[in-house]
């Protein structure tokens, strides 16, 4: 019987492991949820709290017949859209700093610090689904994940992806 | 070329979050209590079970029990809350399947989908309620007004109807309300979002 307990933590804490290693390797994913979102520092905590709880307890269930980034937009999606509701919980931990838009790549370039900010503030203004087929766009998701995510068709996932395109451009247009 | 070139571009070079959550914070976070709707409607559902059931025990009913023995309705009201049992209990079972089926795993769709079924179990249980309440309303309307002594304390049979649907209307009123604000606060969100995946998939 102790055996039995013991193995059974033993796969436990193995589990946690790889969970953690998962997360802390793919948690940008998750920063860049909870960035289109909420709008302030607090909510973006609350909301990477709920996703991260989420992801635990549904973790035993990842199967690993897709990968832990695509399950991971689904729960982060899912948290976001249907779950969450801005609470005035907060958590104790380190905060993060807040988010710059400084872009680290090679070729510097401050136009594309503008277009990020741009970006962002017009994400902001779409509604809940139109953030999530954006975004699923933005990390270059394919158009089948895009509509298996969602649950809608695979026209469906066009349909929305254009007209939600177009309102981007509209909002991103001066 | 959709015109948001440079926009993807600059999203897919945009850094990292400055100070990464390490994996000891990342454990404390999924330890903590969630928040979530699905939580909270649970919490709920739960509680207004508890109340409706609890609310045949706690409230003296032995002024109205009087009145119904005097009216001679006494054992149909007995009688059908009896009945009341095995109906609340096919809700609770109801309510725990549909609650144990909510995943946030599935998509979108589907899991807002269950969310909203969840809820509804209990809306159901509750308008089973007031309609409970509106059928022993009626009963004792009745009994009032064909009272073989002449209407219920010699009050004319117009006034006990009128009476008594204000009384129902307003004890009706209240709950929509108190319901209203409720789930109006805990879902309008999910509402919205929830009519914006069915007007896609249509």
């Amino acid at each position: 019987m102790l055996l039995i307990i013991k193995r059974a933590k033993k796969v436990h804490k193995d589990l946690e492991a790889k969970f953690l290693m998962d997360f802390e390797k793919n948690q940008n994913i998750v920063h860049k949820v909870c960035r289109i979102f909420t709008s302030d520092r607090d909510a973006h905590n609350d909301l990477f709290q709920e996703v991260t709880i989420q992801l635990w307890k549904n973790y035993s269930k990842f199967r690993g017949d897709s990968k832990f980034s695509t399950w991971m937009y689904r729960v982060a999606l899912n948290t976001a859209i249907s779950l969450y509701r801005k609470s005035t919980r907060r958590i104790q931990t380190t905060p993060i700093s807040d988010f710059s838009y400084k872009i680290q790549s090679i070729d510097y370039d401050d136009s594309e610090e503008i277009h990020l900010k741009a970006l962002y503030a017009a994400i902001h203004q779409l509604s809940d689904i139109e953030k999530a087929i954006i975004f699923l766009y933005l990390e270059d998701r394919p158009y089948k994940e895009i509509s298996e995510t969602l649950g809608i068709s695979n026209v469906n996932a066009r349909v929305k992806m254009n007209r939600a395109k177009e309102k981007l451009k509209t909002l991103l247009t001066p | 070329m959709d015109g948001l070139e440079h926009y993807k571009k600059a999203w897919g070079n945009q850094p990292q979050e400055k100070h990464q959550i390490s994996a000891v914070e990342i454990h404390k976070i999924s330890q903590s209590k969630s928040s979530s709707i699905v939580k909270w409607i649970f919490v709920i559902g739960l509680f207004e079970f508890i109340f409706m059931i609890g609310s045949n025990f706690m409230i003296d009913t032995s002024k109205q029990e009087k009145m119904m023995e005097e009216l001679g309705v006494h054992t149909i009201v007995q009688f059908s809350q009896y009945l009341t049992l095995p109906v609340m209990l096919y809700f609770l079972y109801l309510f725990y399947r549909n609650y144990q089926n909510i995943s946030i795993t599935e998509n979108t769709h589907k899991l807002m989908g269950q969310i909203i079924k969840t809820r509804k179990t209990v809306q159901n249980y509750v308008i089973f309620n007031l309609l409970y309440i509106v059928f022993i309303s009626f009963t004792m309307t009745v009994a009032m007004v064909v009272d073989p002594q002449g209407g219920y304390q010699n009050a004319p049979g117009w006034f006990v109807i009128v009476v008594m649907l204000v009384v129902t209307a307003i004890m009706l009123l209240l709950f929509w309300l108190f319901y209203q604000l409720l789930y109006g606060i805990l879902l309008n969100k999910l509402h919205r979002n929830y009519k914006e995946m069915e007007y896609l998939n249509k």
